[in-house]
């Protein structure tokens, strides 16, 4: 290679399409980043000055702050639980025995290859259909906290759809995320005299579970964006109040700050979590694949 | 090769003990036939190993020597014949195959540590879970073969942060924390930079100067001269010619053996 060396395929001999350097496209894409930059920041300073009641945003943030509540219980209660059932529905689809791994297998086809929005009807509807008018005995509310917090049949078929229904999305990225661990691992383990039982959950379930972290932590930034499908079963979420706001007031960009402040309250911490608990699984890595330096959540998304 | 053969002599007394407590041998093969769905792997195989002796098998690639060993401690199952660990069948039914590998350690091509765990974990694991040593027991333990194998200064290195030659040692020292009877080397220096092979050699070395049985497959042939008590060459999935290193590569009897080490001498 000559001193003029540009990384382009055919090297010294390509003199023909010599303009697109490194140098170059570094340059057009801080440019067009920085322009890109410019034009949404001039919007939201537009809609700021110009388009948000401020004293309806006042009025209305305790309305906002309840649905943030409701929607962070059913989150933390349904992402624990998905996470954890997830971990199972991979161990059985990755299972040897034939019937273990056809349940499992069957579970993530229908719960993937039906709409959410279908879950939540067969138990919202289907479920209490099933006594005698009037018998479902879920028809109290618990109240947790006052006017804020209360468990009704709208809460436990968000947590009960929501759950089954990302296990099985956990569950595939478990799966591969086994898959992903080299067969040598499982080899030394039993080669030791370790149990089925004790190598999985010692030495490849660690492994699986940091391979899966990204998908697992996307699935879980999904599911945050999944409950606002709950406004078909007369939960109020956040969506919901953005509704009644906007049709009562007559107006939309109030309404959709705080919207947008609501969900990002819930996601931005979630996604930190997930790369604080992906840098901690470096194991003496930790100059390796490293991800980037500052605000590198940025570029944190369902592309890795 | 030839500074291998100058060092016989200081290690030459490596004799073998065929007088185990049992009186059986250690490892012993018995009409073994392992199959690949319709490939023949292992033809008939016998072989055995006395307490104390040190087996080298060596042959071309494909010829069944990891399937050899793989079958010692049932990560291979075999379709007929029979493997005994000092005289015990290993695939008689009601066996407990996880009792039965803690006596038989093994150390691959690959290492294989367990990556998310320290240098020091990797090897106290199995003895805390499998034997149920205690935590304070199995660390003592551990820091005591980490510092045999020369690593005593690495016990909180991760498997990432150590060399080939080291991550080996790592290895070598979490198998013989379950207090093997029987060790089974795979190619173990073949994944190693060559300046690296030696230091592993060593660690084995001292492991056949202390008396530990050994089944080892290798192509460092300056090895098997040097350490071996005897030599076996499997082709195509048999045992085509054993006996001790001087005779093997000095007189091998067999024209498959005078291929072989015209190949590789
Ligand atoms: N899991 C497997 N499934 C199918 N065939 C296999 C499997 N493992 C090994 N074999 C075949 O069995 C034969 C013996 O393989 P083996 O790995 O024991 O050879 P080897 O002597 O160790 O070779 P090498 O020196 O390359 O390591 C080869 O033909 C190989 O292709
Ligand atoms: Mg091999």
């Amino acid at each position: 290679m000559g001193e003029t060396y540009t990384d382009e395929p055919g090297g010294e001999g390509a003199t023909g399409e010599g303009w697109v350097t490194d140098e170059r496209v570094r340059w057009a894409g801080l440019a067009v980043s920085l322009l890109f930059t410019a034009l949404i920041l001039g919007f939201i300073a537009l809609i700021l000055y110009e388009y948000v009641n401020y004293d309806l945003l006042v009025s209305v943030v305790p309305r906002f702050a309840v649905a943030f509540v409701r929607v962070l219980a059913v989150v933390v209660i349904s992402s624990v639980l998905a996470v954890t059932l997830g971990v199972f529905v991979g161990l059985g689809r990755v299972s040897r025995t034939s019937l273990t791994h056809s349940i499992a297998t069957a579970y993530v086809q229908f719960f993937r290859g039906t709409p959410l929005l279908f879950q939540l009807f067969i138990i919202y509807l289907g479920v209490p259909s099933l006594w005698e008018a009037g018998q479902f005995p879920i028809n109290q509310n618990w109240t947790v906290v006052q006017d804020v917090l209360w468990i009704d049949w709208s809460f436990i078929t968000a947590v009960i759809a929501l759950t089954l229904n990302h296990a099985a999305y956990v569950g595939e990225a478990v799966k591969g995320g086994i898959n992903a661990v080299p067969e040598g691992q499982m080899e030394a383990a039993r080669s030791l005299g370790m149990s089925y039982v004790d190598s999985m959950q010692e030495i490849i379930l660690p492994q699986a579970w940091r391979n899966a972290l990204a998908a697992i932590g996307n699935d879980q930034v999904i599911l945050v964006k999944d409950t606002s499908l709950l406004t078909v079963i007369a939960f109020p979420e956040i969506l919901t109040v953005f509704r009644e706001i906007n049709s009562n007031q007559f107006d939309a960009w109030t309404p959709i700050v705080l919207v947008a402040v609501t969900y990002l309250a819930i996601t931005l911490p979630l996604m930190h979590l997930v790369q604080y608990l992906e840098n901690r699984a470096e194991w003496g890595r930790g100059d390796e694949d490293e991800e980037g330096g500052p605000g590198s959540w940025l570029s944190w998304g369902g592309d890795r | 090769m030839s500074d291998a053969t100058d060092e016989i002599d200081e290690t030459g007394e490596t004799a073998a003990m065929d007088d185990p407590a049992t009186g059986e041998p250690m490892v012993e093969f018995d009409g073994v036939n392992k199959y690949f769905g319709s490939a023949h792997v292992l033809k008939d195989v016998d072989l055995a190993v006395d307490a104390e002796e040190v087996v080298v098998v060596v042959g071309p690639s494909g010829s069944g020597k990891s399937t050899l060993l793989r079958c010692a401690n049932r990560l291979e199952e075999i379709q007929s014949g029979q493997v005994r660990i000092a005289g015990e069948p290993i695939t008689a039914p009601g066996v407990d195959v996880n009792r039965l590998r803690q006596r038989v350690g093994m150390v691959f091509q690959h290492f294989n540590l367990f990556p998310h765990k320290t240098a020091l974990a990797n090897v106290t694991l199995a003895p805390v879970r499998v034997r149920g040593l205690r935590e304070d027991e199995a660390r003592r333990r551990g820091e005591e073969l980490l510092t045999e194998v020369g690593l005593g200064d690495q016990l909180d290195s991760y498997p990432a942060e150590l060399s080939g030659g080291q991550k080996q040692r790592v290895a070598i020292a979490r198998a013989l924390a379950m207090d093997p009877d029987v060790m089974l080397f795979d190619e173990v220096t073949s994944a190693l930079d060559p300046e690296l092979v030696g230091e592993v050699l060593e660690v084995m070395r001292g492991l056949a100067r202390e008396g530990m049985t050994m089944l080892v497959v290798t192509h460092e042939m300056g090895f098997a001269r040097e350490v071996g008590d005897r030599v076996v060459l499997m082709s195509e999935g048999r045992i085509v010619e054993t006996g001790p290193p001087r005779e093997f590569f000095d007189a091998p009897e067999t024209e498959r053996a005078q291929q072989f080490l015209s190949r590789v001498l």
